[in-house]
């Protein structure tokens, strides 16, 4: 790839209000460059003017606002497709910014000021807050939903590489030769930082060699997130978020150049060796015209070297000095000034680079400048290594052992990706670094920590690794610490080797910002279940909502209409979403017997009975009905919510008892639909031959009958308190079904009702709403449900508990209420007697058929029976009630026994 | 998204496919002579060891075979010693 | 190449005891025996032979295991077939279950946010999910196939053909009888 020549543009973007234009190979910030622009970011506190610096995405320097995205890290970003770019933060611009004040009144702003100030009176906070967070920050968040429509993938392969340098090409190319399915992750497009040369054209031979195994998969502009247990990692890319699921792991994200102290180290003009041979070398720009290069390693020469090529392409740019250990100064092209064993003591400039000052054998000197290349050293890039110490994580590369040769970085590389590999993956600690005592400058430029900073907080007694970290939150940046982390440890060191933990600080995902919509992709949708009857409800108007993981019609638009309906006439309700299940084997009777509190042995055949769930602890947590069938075994319901768990409790305890029996999951392949009213037996009888009186099928009792050639198992239940018919059948007829009773019953005027109607009924009956009513820690006789629990019985689960439970007093019950007047106090209402707060209403509701509101509620009674006469008051006003017993409609329950 | 749980009939898969069921407590010890029933329950439903270390455990594959598995994990490493 | 369709199948469900289970005899050709649990076994076939199927499990097990239940499940499962060479993609975005690399195999596992089991046949990945969640994984497939294969609202027959081993637990990739 020829490096970028300013040739024609392809493309413009908006860089507030001026036209930029790129070209293919440019990047948002080296657009940006060419077209003139210097300062990229005010800092985070102190609105100092940032210029760029690193140029590999590690320093928050160049972090703009980039198509409403804000905290964009422009250097490594693609300039094609972008339409409009920001600085986030200046006021009333990033040029002219009149924050900038700040830095004169930092003295105001000592470390954790906003732990110490601005706190009292107390009223200051709030607004302080306010004003802090439109002057700090990194630009503000977009409002407005982007829209993104990011899908998942999920990939297995045996090994996930991460990072696309020499080290990791080699591994991956390593476990494809070895006959492994192999995915390489590099976050930009792999080679696209380095200045042409050899080490490029080995990173591009890599890669075809790669690209040329069929079990190789190679994503570029992806960005690891993190390794979480699994082993599991998530990489953000532009289209997908990708799952990958590997076996072994291979981190070879290289290492960072050492960032430098001093005072003047952040202003515009400084650069990274690796930032400033990118800018050159890649994307052909001079970084400044009169440049200082400081370097102690071989590298940083051959930063020099690019520099010297290509600031000839632009006459007047001259590299001015190099500051170089004695040992390299040989190797120092003729015609540039060395300075040997030389240091970079201060940089001076106000808004951008002048001059360097330099200390060299006792002596300072300054040099004027306008800019400063630094190289020396490197440090890991290791957060993803750090976050996950597991057998199948091994390094390779940079990040384990920095600085090593091209030829070690493969050889690493290669040892590292084959399959039978036992290389040590232990994160070399580099050496800190050695600047001397800085007297000032920025440790951390993410959050603008300077050293006063970190002496005034170590001064302040923050003087553990953990502490400071957070007192002065250096490291938790955008840097994440790639830049600052080895000047924390190497500031405790020289103060109190003692205090250094002896470990890094702890590195938590994500390794790089991402978006939080990016890690919801594929998963925003929640899964929603819908009945055989579902299409149709909504076509009928419904007014579907949630209940549990079901869509369910709450109504279709009049609630009155069918209250009447069922009181009245008849009406038909989709009951599908009960849980079913089939009970058979030969221990079918022993098991069922074993789990509800009822009796079950004693059931005949074609009847039912009302269940209770209880757990050993004796909380009720379900309830439902046991259907005994002609052959023997038996059909069970549970509650809509209850039915998924159901299965697991049943087959828990079937495992438990050693019991032989078979259970079957009958919740989709079977549909109900409960026909209800006092006209129900009319209704049906025209659609069936079979009985249908009293006889055949008492109340309680259950028939198979053929309504309409669909084969249905009729269940007479009582949850609605009139004459039903519970009628299920396969899920496949149940349209056919509904059609057929609404036909036939046209002259009855039926309709369906929904649960806003049902759970009306089925107040009025004084039934409860496992969950509603009840807490996790209701036991039957709390909520009168005596009648369903037969302590006689030998044993049943639940039984040695409710023993224990009722040696203690019963200070709480869930009591029938009623309130005159027209409007029944909300559901939440707390109740009061004689002045004194004692429960709250769980069920409240107008009953029409009765014309006063009706409730359930718990009431605390610690001193002997509740009171007679309650209070209810809800957000509206108060409402005086009287307590009762039994149902309120229709007590003995002849309606329902028709 | 988590640690990965070893289904007999399955297969390894990750543990939000399954519902955990609790530890596996010891079996019981047959009662001792003054032993008060209702505190045994008591103390069979409500208490737990919560070890640090290797546990025997249930789980319950509600997004596959819908079976409970007994298993080994290390609760200190996560790592599963498969049903046992 | 992608092709998706919504598939009409038999499936009827068999619990016995788990020897009954493993002394099955070679299924009718066309059926796919999936073994779900030590003791339960799913059998698959085209929707033709509802009867059929019932039928022949009840005969098997009238002698194997007289307590044995069987069941016609097929209201409860909805079936979806994908083809093509980008078939395991777009089941690689709905699932973190690994397809086998061999060409048939049975697998239970979350697919879509829901409790599936898949039959891989061939160049095939018949996806069964229950019937309650039909319309949420179709709206999946939509949205993961950016509207390029819209699943059509008539059914093909589920057309299986006879198969190759067994799954019977254990650590082993399961495969189809």
């Amino acid at each position: 790839m020829a490096p970028a020549d300013g040739g024609p543009a392809s493309a413009a973007f908006d860089f507030e209000g001026r036209a930029i234009s790129s070209n293919a190979d440019d990047t948002i910030a080296s657009a940006l460059f060419r077209a003139g622009v210097r300062t990229f970011s005010r800092s985070f506190k102190y609105h100092r003017r940032r210029g760029l610096y690193c140029l590999t995405g590690d320093c928050p320097n160049c972090l703009m606002t980039v198509d409403g995205e804000p905290a964009v890290r422009t250097c490594v970003t693609p300039a094609a497709g972008v339409r409009r770019v920001t600085r986030g933060a200046g006021w009333p611009s990033a040029e002219r910014d009149a924050l900038s004040i700040l830095w004169r009144l930092r003295a105001l702003m000592p470390v954790g000021f906003y732990y110490k100030s601005m706190i009292r009176p107390r009223w200051v906070f709030p607004i302080a807050e306010r004003v802090i967070r439109r002057i700090a920050g990194l630009g503000p968040v977009p409002r407005t939903p982007s829209g993104s429509t990011k899908e998942r993938m999920n990939h297995h392969p045996d090994v996930v590489v991460i990072g696309g340098g020499i080290a990791g090409l080699s591994a991956a190319l390593a476990a494809a030769e070895g006959g492994e399915r192999v995915i390489l992750v590099e976050e930009g497009a792999i080679g696209e930082r380095i200045p042409p040369g050899a080490l490029r054209d080995r990173i591009a031979a890599l890669r075809d060699a790669l690209s040329r195994h069929p079990s190789a998969t190679i994503l570029e502009r992806a960005t690891a997130v993190g390794i979480f247990e699994g082993p599991l990692v998530p990489v953000v890319g532009d289209d997908l978020l990708h799952l990958v699921h590997p076996l072994r792991i291979v981190v070879a994200s290289g290492a960072v150049e050492r960032h430098a102290v001093f005072p003047g180290n952040d202003l515009p003009g400084v650069f990274l060796g690796r930032g400033a041979s990118r800018l050159a070398g890649v994307h052909g720009l001079t970084p400044g015209r009169a440049i200082v290069v400081a370097t102690s390693t071989l590298e940083g020469l051959q930063h020099l070297d690019v520099l010297r090529r290509h600031a000839g392409d632009q006459r007047d740019a001259t590299v001015v000095a190099v500051v170089v250990p004695a040992a390299l100064a040989s190797r120092v092209p003729a015609g540039i000034e060395v300075i040997a064993d030389g240091t970079v003591v201060e940089a001076l400039g106000s808004g951008a680079l002048h001059s360097v000052v330099i200390e060299a054998a006792g002596r300072r000197r300054t040099v004027p400048c306008d800019t400063l290349v630094l190289s020396t050293g490197l440090e890991p890039r290791d957060g993803l290594l750090r976050q996950a110490m597991l057998e199948s994580v091994r390094g390779a590369g940079d990040v384990t052992h920095p600085g090593c040769s091209e030829e070690e970085a493969e050889a690493s590389g290669r040892q590292t990706g084959a399959a039978a590999s036992t290389a040590d993956w232990n994160v070399t600690n580099g050496a800190p670094p050695t600047s001397p005592n800085a007297s000032g400058g920025f440790i951390c430029l993410c959050e603008d920590v300077s050293v006063t900073e970190f002496e005034h907080a170590w001064d302040e007694g923050y003087r553990s690794t953990e502490l400071l970290k957070r007192y002065s939150t250096v490291t938790m940046g955008a840097c994440q610490g790639a830049l600052c982390h080895a000047h924390l440890k190497a500031f405790i060191c020289r103060r109190s080797p003692t205090s250094w933990a002896g470990r890094p600080t702890t590195s938590r995902p994500p390794a790089r910002a991402i978006r939080l919509e990016d890690l919801a992709a594929g998963a925003r949708v929640p899964v929603e279940h819908h009945t055989s009857l579902h299409h149709r409800h909504v076509g009928d108007g419904a007014v579907m909502d949630w209940a549990g993981s079901w869509k369910r019609p709450s109504n279709y638009g009049d609630v009155e209409l069918e209250y009447w309906a069922v009181r009245r006439h008849v009406s038909l309700m989709d009951v599908s979403t009960l849980g079913k299940y089939r009970v058979a084997g030969p221990d079918a009777t022993a098991f069922l017997e074993h789990i509800y509190p009822c009796r079950v042995d004693d059931l005949k055949p074609w009847r039912s009975r009302y269940t209770l769930l209880l757990n050993e602890a004796g909380y009720l947590f379900d309830d439902g009905l046991v259907c005994k069938l002609g052959d023997g075994s038996y059909y069970v319901s549970f509650t809509s919510s209850g039915g998924d768990g159901a299965e697991s409790w049943l087959r828990e305890w079937a495992d438990a008892l050693r019991l032989r029996v078979h259970i079957a999951n009958m919740t989709a392949s079977r549909s109900a639909i409960n026909v209800a009213g006092p006209r129900a037996r009319e209704l049906l009888s025209r659609l069936t031959s079979d009985p249908l009186d009293a006889q055949a099928i008492p109340p309680g009792g259950l028939r198979e009958v053929v309504v309409d050639h669909v084969p249905c198992l009729a269940i007479r239940v009582g949850f609605v308190g009139e004459l039903s018919y519970e009628l299920h059948h396969p899920s496949r007829q149940s349209e056919t079904l509904w059609n057929s009773l609404l036909d036939a019953g046209r002259d009855l005027d039926v309709r369906p009702h929904g649960l806003d109607a049902l759970k009306l009924l089925r107040l009025e009956k004084g039934h409860i709403l496992i969950g509603q009513d009840t807490d996790f820690d209701t036991t039957p006789s709390k909520v009168g449900l005596d009648f369903a629990v037969k302590m006689n019985k030998p044993d049943f689960i639940g039984r040695t508990a409710l023993q224990r439970i009722a040696t203690l007093p019963r200070e709480r019950s869930l009591l029938s209420m009623t309130f005159a007047g027209k409007r029944a106090p909300e559901e939440g209402a707390q109740l009061f007697a004689a002045g004194a707060h004692i429960g709250n209403l769980t069920s409240s509701r107008f009953s029409p058929v009765l014309g006063c509101g009706i409730a359930l509620g718990w009431v605390r009674h610690p001193a002997g029976s509740p009171p007679a006469r309650i209070t209810a008051r809800d957000t509206l006003g108060e409402y005086e009630g009287v307590v009762t017993r039994g149902p309120f409609y229709d007590p003995k329950g002849e309606r329902l026994r028709a | 998204m988590t640690l990965k749980v070893i289904c007999p009939n399955c297969g390894p898969r990750y543990s939000t496919e399954f519902w955990f069921g609790g530890e596996v407590l010891p079996p019981e010890a047959p009662d001792a002579p003054n032993a008060d029933p209702l505190q045994a329950d008591f103390e069979r439903v409500w208490l737990r060891i919560n070890r640090s270390g290797v546990q025997g455990e249930r789980w319950f594959h509600h997004a596959g075979c819908r079976r409970w598995l007994i298993a080994e994990r290390d609760t200190r490493t996560n790592e599963f010693h498969g049903p046992g | 190449m992608l092709d998706i369709n919504r598939t009409n199948a038999t499936v009827v469900a068999c619990y016995a005891d788990p020897q009954a289970l493993d002394s099955l005899p070679v299924v009718p050709p066309g059926t796919h025996g999936c073994r779900v649990a030590p003791d339960e076994l799913l059998l698959v076939a085209p929707p033709t032979e509802r009867a059929e199927t019932e039928r022949w499990a009840a005969d098997h097990f009238a002698s194997a295991d007289p307590s044995a239940l069987v069941l016609d499940q097929s209201d409860g499962w909805s079936a979806f077939t994908l083809r093509g060479d980008e078939a395991p993609s777009v089941f690689a975005q709905l699932s973190d279950v690994p397809l086998p690399l061999r060409r048939r195999a049975f697998l239970q596992g979350a697919v879509a946010g829901g409790s599936a089991k898949v039959l891989l046949l061939d160049d095939a990945i018949h996806v069964l999910v229950p019937s309650t969640l039909r319309d949420n994984f179709a709206g999946r497939l939509r949205d993961v196939c950016g509207g390029r294969a819209v699943v059509p609202d008539t059914e093909l027959a589920f057309a299986g053909d006879s198969a190759a081993a067994s799954y019977q637990g254990g650590a082993t990739t399961p495969a189809l009888r």
